[in-house]
C-alpha cells in the first residue's frame, strides 16, 4: 500500500512537503493556505456566488419528480428481479442436473466458477485503479 | 434548537421514512446551494444542470440510507462531488477540455452581457484541473474537512494535502505574476 | 433416501435464489456489478457472500 502512495503522488512536483510534517506544522500550512485562498479568490468567488441565479424548480415539480422516479425505479427493479429469478431457476436446475449426472464435472464447474469470479474481480479492480490514475494526472 | 432547525430535522426524518412531500421540500430548499456549488466546480452551465438533476435522482434513490444526524446539504454535496468525479473519469481527455473551454467562454460571455465583472482569479480557478479545483473549493470555500474530501474523492489524505498545496501555489504564481497586467487565458 | 434428496432440492433452490437476490439488490444499491454477484450467487454458496462481504462491505465507500 505504501508503495502505491509513494509512486502515485502525481500532485507532487519537486517539493517533498507532504510527508513527515508535525501537527503544528500542518496546522500552520493549513492556516497559510486558507489565507492565500481568501486573498486570491475569496472576493471573486463570493461575488460570483451572489450573482448566480439558479432556476429552482417548483415544489410541485419536485414532488412529481420524486414520485415518478420512485415508480420507475421500483418497476425496473422488479423487472430485473423477475429476469434474475427466471435465469436463476434455469441455472440452479442445471447445476442440480449436472450434480446428479456427474459429480466430478459438477465439482470442476464449481472450482472454475470461483476461479472465474476471482479473475473478474481482479481485472475489474485493476481497471478501476488505472482509470483513476489516468485521469488524476 | 431554533424552530427552524426543529422543523428541518423533523422533515428529514419524514423524508428518510419515505414521505414524498418532505423529500421534495428538502430538495427544493437545497437546490440553489447545490446548483451554485456545481456551477463553481464544473465551470460549465449545461454540465452543472445535468449533474444537479442526477444528484437529485440519486438522492431520491438513497434517501433511505441517509443518517438523520448528518447534514442534508453535506450529503447532497458528497453525492454531487462523486458524480462529477465519475463524469470526469469517464470522458476522454480530448473531448473534455474542448467542451470545457466553450462552457467557460459561455459563462464569461454571459457575465459580459450583464455588465458584470469576471475577475481573472476565476479564470485561474477554471484553469486548474478538476481534481485540484474540487478539493480547493471544498476545503477553503465550503469548509469541509480533509477526511471528508479524501472520502468523496476516494484518494488518500496525503494526496488531498498535496493537491491543495500545489493548487494554491499554482494559483499564487499565476495571479501574482498577472498583477497589473490583464492577460487572457493560458 | 429419495425423500431426503427431495427435501434437499426443495431447500437449495430458494436458498440460492435468496442469496442471489440479496447480492443483486445490495450490489445494485451500491453500484457494484450487480449482475456479476447475482449470477455467481446462483452457482455456489457461501463463497460469493464471503467475497462480497470482504470486497464490498468491509471497505466503507
Amino acid at each position: 500500500m505504501t508503495g502505491r502512495r509513494l509512486e502515485r503522488n502525481s500532485g507532487d512536483t519537486g517539493k517533498d512537503e507532504g510527508f513527515r510534517k508535525t501537527q503544528p506544522e500542518k496546522r500552520a500550512t493549513e492556516a497559510e493556505e486558507a489565507k492565500a485562498f481568501e486573498e486570491l479568490l475569496g472576493e471573486p468567488l463570493r461575488g460570483w456566488d451572489e450573482r448566480i441565479e439558479p432556476s429552482v424548480p417548483h415544489l410541485l415539480e419536485l414532488e412529481a419528480l420524486v414520485t415518478r422516479h420512485r415508480e420507475e425505479s421500483g418497476r425496473k427493479l422488479w423487472r430485473d428481479l423477475f429476469m434474475l429469478w427466471l435465469l436463476g431457476i434455469l441455472v440452479i436446475s442445471g447445476m442440480i442436473l449436472l450434480y446428479r449426472w456427474n459429480v466430478i464435472a459438477f465439482a470442476v464447474l464449481q472450482a472454475l466458477a470461483v476461479a472465474g469470479a476471482v479473475l473478474f474481480l481482479a481485472v475489474s479492480s485493476r481497471k478501476n485503479r488505472e482509470a483513476k490514475r489516468e485521469w488524476t494526472t | 434548537m431554533s424552530t427552524n432547525e426543529l422543523e428541518a430535522s423533523a422533515q428529514i426524518r419524514l423524508a428518510v421514512r419515505g414521505d414524498t412531500k418532505a423529500l421534495a421540500s428538502l430538495l427544493h430548499d437545497h437546490y440553489a446551494l447545490l446548483y451554485k456549488y456545481m456551477l463553481k466546480i464544473t465551470m460549465n452551465k449545461a454540465l452543472a444542470e445535468d449533474l444537479v438533476q442526477e444528484t437529485m435522482l440519486k438522492a431520491i434513490e438513497r434517501i433511505g440510507t441517509f443518517q438523520a444526524k448528518a447534514k442534508f446539504s453535506t450529503w447532497l454535496i458528497s453525492i454531487a462531488t462523486r458524480l462529477y468525479m465519475d463524469e470526469m473519469r469517464r470522458k476522454g481527455r480530448e473531448r473534455k477540455w474542448q467542451s470545457d473551454e466553450q462552457a467557460l467562454q459561455a459563462i464569461r460571455f454571459e457575465a459580459a452581457m450583464s455588465r458584470e465583472e469576471w475577475p481573472s482569479a476565476l479564470d485561474a480557478l477554471a484553469g486548474l484541473p478538476p481534481d485540484v479545483r474540487v478539493p480547493i473549493m471544498l476545503k477553503h470555500y465550503y469548509g469541509y474537512s480533509y477526511e471528508e474530501i479524501a472520502q468523496w474523492l476516494d484518494i488518500p489524505l496525503g494526496t488531498v494535502r498535496s493537491r491543495l498545496h500545489n493548487g494554491l501555489s499554482r494559483l499564487r504564481k499565476e495571479l501574482n505574476d498577472d498583477d497589473g497586467t490583464q492577460t487572457g487565458t493560458k | 433416501m429419495d425423500d431426503v434428496k427431495i427435501w434437499v432440492l426443495a431447500a437449495v433452490i430458494p436458498l440460492m435464489l435468496c442469496q442471489s437476490t440479496w447480492l443483486y439488490t445490495d450490489a445494485r444499491k451500491r453500484g457494484r456489478y450487480p449482475w456479476f454477484w447475482a449470477i455467481w450467487g446462483l452457482i455456489q454458496c457461501p463463497m460469493p457472500l464471503l467475497f462480497y462481504w470482504l470486497i464490498v462491505r468491509r471497505k466503507r465507500r
